[in-house]
C-alpha cells in the first residue's frame, strides 16, 4: 500500500513534469510544424510561439535549480546523476 | 464534404494553439475547452467527432471527463495527451476506454495520422 509521503511524492512529480513538458511541447510541436509546413502563417505563429515557450521553460528551469540548490537531500540526489551518455562506475 | 468536428481541451493556450495549428483547416472545424466542466457542455453543444483531451486539469481532470464521455458516447474517439509518466495514468485510461494515449512532447505529425486513422476506423453511424 502506498503511503501518504509516496503520494505527496508522486504528486510533486507530476507537477514537475508538467511545468517542463509542457513549454518541451510546445517548442518540439511547432519547430516539427515549421519544418515540415512552409507557408508564412506557420513561420509567423510557430516562431513565436517558440519563443515564448523558450522562456517559459527557462524560467520554469530556473525556479526548480533554486529549490533543489536550497535541499541538502536534493543537492545530494545529484550526486547520482551523471550526463546523458555518461557510464555510471 | 463536411468538416470533422475536434473538441480539444487543455488549459494550456500554447498546447491549444499548437493543436489547433496540427489540424488543417481545410478539413478539420475545432472547437476549444479549457477545464473538465467546459469540456462536457462542449460535448453536448458540438458534437464533436473526436476529442483531444489533456489529463492533468484544475478541477474536473482528464480521468473524469473520459469517464463521462465514455458512459455517453462509447464509441466517440478519445485521445489523451498527457505529461505523466507513471504507468498507472495509462493503466486507468485504457480501463476508461481511451483510443490513444500519448505522453508529452508528442509529435504533431503523429498525432495527426492517429487522429485520421480513428476516423476512419470509427463506425459510420457516429457521433453516437
Amino acid at each position: 500500500m502506498r503511503s501518504q509521503r509516496d503520494e505527496a511524492a508522486e504528486e510533486a512529480l507530476s507537477i514537475l513534469a508538467h511545468e517542463l513538458q509542457t513549454p518541451l511541447t510546445a517548442i518540439r510541436g511547432f519547430a516539427e510544424l515549421l519544418h515540415a509546413r512552409d507557408d508564412e502563417r506557420t513561420r509567423r505563429e510557430a516562431s513565436a510561439r517558440i519563443l515564448e515557450a523558450a522562456e517559459r521553460l527557462s524560467a520554469a528551469i530556473e525556479r526548480l535549480l533554486e529549490t533543489v540548490g536550497k535541499s541538502d537531500a536534493l543537492m545530494l540526489a545529484l550526486t547520482e546523476v551523471r550526463p546523458a551518455g555518461e557510464e555510471r562506475e | 464534404m463536411s468538416l470533422l468536428r475536434v473538441l480539444i481541451v487543455d488549459d494550456d493556450e500554447a498546447v491549444r494553439s499548437l493543436l489547433r495549428m496540427t489540424l488543417p483547416s481545410d478539413d478539420y472545424e475545432i472547437a476549444e475547452a479549457r477545464d473538465g466542466r467546459e469540456a462536457l457542455e462542449r460535448l453536448e453543444a458540438d458534437a464533436p467527432d473526436l476529442i483531444l483531451l489533456d489529463w492533468r486539469m484544475p478541477g474536473l481532470g482528464g480521468s473524469s471527463v473520459l469517464d463521462a464521455v465514455k458512459v455517453q458516447h462509447p464509441r466517440l474517439p478519445v485521445i489523451v495527451l498527457t505529461s505523466e509518466i507513471q504507468e498507472h495514468h495509462r493503466a486507468l485510461a485504457e480501463s476508461l476506454g481511451v483510443d490513444a494515449f500519448l505522453t508529452k512532447p508528442f509529435s504533431p505529425l503523429e498525432l495527426l495520422g492517429t487522429i485520421e486513422r480513428l476516423l476512419a476506423e470509427r463506425p459510420l453511424d457516429e457521433p453516437s
